[in-house]
């Protein structure tokens, strides 16, 4: 009885140790307008599928998973230069780039590239846009050739990451919100 | 029993107008007669949705498999002030309903005929 009692103990120890099954992980889009033409959007996308759907698409620059960019630039602000400069700059230190449409912050704080938009030409609407996203996500989208993106690598690193919150964006009248969890509806 | 297993492989379209006298048309196809239309498409007219749909085949396989794995998901809702969208899997269909002021529409589709009328669109291509 004594065998068969710390036989079942030592399974039930090996059960509770086994890895748990990975659950899937989603990207929710939720966009709720309330100005002149309120409008409410969510989309809800499983990370698996985007992943293994992406490098089955090959159009325009996307090819194979990966988006070619020409210049690599966004608003003007050069996108690699920007994420050099943080990449070897200390924690909570912020690089602010100044272009005519808008003040950008760019830092690495706690493992996540933090980027803080400003719009400067629509002082009236506080346009604000948060962006955190998991250094290792940047790592990843930034890990092929020069000009190019991997979406692949960096949906599977965003996967592997768990739950967070990866863009916000306010006005007077819009809320985008953009995050990734275990749910397979929008909370 | 009879009839849920006609509806099981069924594409079901259905589009109501709101107006008075609009038009209501109620269709549910054995997924079987959409292959079967296929055959009676045109060569051209197939042939050119082949070269359209060709570069979207292999997503298209790879999206409707993987879809097959969740027993429901929402996929998109919209809604502004006068029209919602809706697209979703819901079983083994994905389904797509459409209420604006003019009308309702839905459309509901066995993921299994999607790839077998994509697969045979792709096989009406050039030299195959």
């Amino acid at each position: 009885m004594k065998k068969t009692f710390l036989m079942v103990m030592i399974l039930a120890l090996a059960t509770s140790m086994a890895p748990a099954a990975t659950a899937d992980k989603w990207l929710h889009i939720k966009v709720d307008n309330t100005g002149d033409k309120t409008e409410r959007v969510r989309v809800n996308i499983p990370l698996d599928l985007a992943e293994k759907i992406l490098p089955a698409i090959n159009r325009n620059n996307l090819h194979a998973g990966k988006v070619r960019l020409g210049e690599a630039k966004i608003n003007d602000i050069d996108l690699r230069t920007v994420l050099d400069a943080i990449r070897t700059s200390k924690n909570n230190e912020f690089v602010t780039v100044d272009s005519d449409r808008a003040k950008v912050r760019v830092a690495k704080q706690g493992g996540y590239l933090v980027v803080k938009v400003t719009d400067e030409k629509h002082r009236q609407k506080e346009q604000k846009v948060d962006i955190s996203i998991p250094f290792s996500v940047v790592e990843a989208l930034l890990s092929g050739d020069k000009n190019e993106l991997d979406l692949v690598g960096a949906i599977r690193a965003l996967a592997a990451h768990g739950d967070t919150v990866l863009v916000t964006v306010t006005d007077g009248t819009s809320n985008v919100r953009i995050w990734v969890d275990s749910q397979n509806a929008a909370q | 029993m009879g009839a849920a297993v006609y509806n099981a492989g069924a594409v079901q379209v259905r589009v109501d107008e709101k107006k008075l006298d609009g038009a209501h048309i109620h269709l549910a196809l054995p997924a079987s007669v959409v292959n079967v239309g296929l055959k009676f498409a045109p060569d051209y007219q197939l042939r050119h949705a082949s070269k359209e749909v060709q570069p979207w085949v292999p997503a298209i396989k790879i999206a409707t498999e993987e879809l097959a794995k969740y027993p429901y998901l929402s996929l998109v809702e919209v809604d502004d002030t006068t029209d919602h969208v809706r697209i979703f899997k819901h079983g083994d269909k994905l389904v797509i309903d459409v209420d604006t002021p003019e009308e309702t529409v839905h459309v509901s589709v066995p993921l299994s005929t999607i790839l077998s009328a994509v697969k045979k669109i792709e096989a009406a291509g050039p030299g195959v």
